[in-house]
């Protein structure tokens, strides 16, 4: 679930600690393995590395490492070209 | 006439000061491919007086390649490795570089090549390749500074391409977006933004200033 604007320093402070944060968006997908939200997402595993909280998850991790509230994530998707 | 050793560095001390050259001259980098990314990275490190240079490709210049590369017409067919040396070494003749003529596929290959760098510039072409460099340097050499770049392709702005830092460690460059396998070509002068953008995170770094 993706949440609009939020207006209050309560509802702020409820999706910040709460939710799981993913390149910026807000989603209510606590308890989730990583590797489900990847695959969900469209994301190829073969082209990423995904930051979690300010360190990255080793590759071997994404099926155990199940999302939390608070979580803060970045997943850096490549693109061809150099 | 080349300069002498002295000349040459005097000069550099000169334009960036005593502190500056020493940290510059005294560093050790990466740079993981040499095409486009890569081969500009170098030369700009080169000028700024970085004191060592890892050059790592596995692949010979083709004609293909002149449009973006800093290689010569006459080099077509040369490793890129030998043919960025000899450039490089035209333009800061007592720079001292490492080379390796070999594909990088597997963490065993990033352990084995880059545990002398201090810096770790990730210059490929192949998102595949990216990512596998990106994750196992992150994995497996925590302590190094990785600077890595995606999205340069097109004819999009040149504003459009940013440095951001991701993780302590580990900084991204480029628009994130332009991806050449959606027919976008590549540009010389914008894949020289996003090396530059890697280049100068390089100096930045040299000089203790972290934040983008």
């Amino acid at each position: 679930m993706q949440t609009g604007d939020t207006k209050s320093g309560i509802s702020r402070f409820l999706e910040e600690y709460i939710m799981v944060k993913i390149n910026g968006t807000l989603l209510d997908i606590a308890g989730t393995p990583l590797a489900d939200y990847l695959g969900s997402a469209g994301f190829k595993i073969s082209r990423i590395a995904v930051e979690r909280n300010g360190a990255i998850v080793p590759r071997a991790q994404y099926e155990e490492t199940i999302l939390a509230d608070g979580d803060t994530l970045e997943v850096v998707s490549f693109v061809g070209g150099g | 006439m080349t300069p002498t050793r002295e000349e040459y560095f005097n000069a550099l001390k000169e334009r960036h000061g005593e502190a500056l050259h020493a940290r510059f001259s005294a560093a050790s980098a990466a740079i993981c491919g040499l095409g486009g990314l890569g081969s500009n990275i170098a030369v700009s490190l080169a000028r700024a007086g970085v004191g060592r240079l890892i050059l790592i490709d596995f692949d010979q210049v083709d004609i293909s390649n002149l449009h973006r590369q800093q290689y010569k017409a006459a080099q077509v067919g040369l490793d890129k490795t030998k043919a960025l040396s000899d450039n490089l070494l035209e333009i800061a003749p007592y720079i001292e570089l490492e080379t390796h003529t070999v594909r990088i596929v597997e963490e065993n290959d990033v352990t084995r090549l880059l545990s002398s760098a201090d810096i770790i510039c990730e210059a490929f072409d192949q998102p595949e390749a990216k990512a596998m460099l990106v994750n196992a340097v992150l994995e497996h050499l925590p302590d190094k500074y990785l600077i890595a770049a995606s999205g340069m392709a097109g004819l999009g702005s040149a504003n459009a391409i940013q440095t951001r830092r991701i993780t302590d460690h580990f900084y991204l460059c480029g628009d994130q977006s332009s991806d050449t396998s959606a027919g976008l070509k590549l540009m010389a002068p914008r894949v020289m933004l996003c090396a530059a953008h890697q280049a100068q995170t390089v100096l930045r770094i040299l000089a203790y200033e972290y934040d983008v």
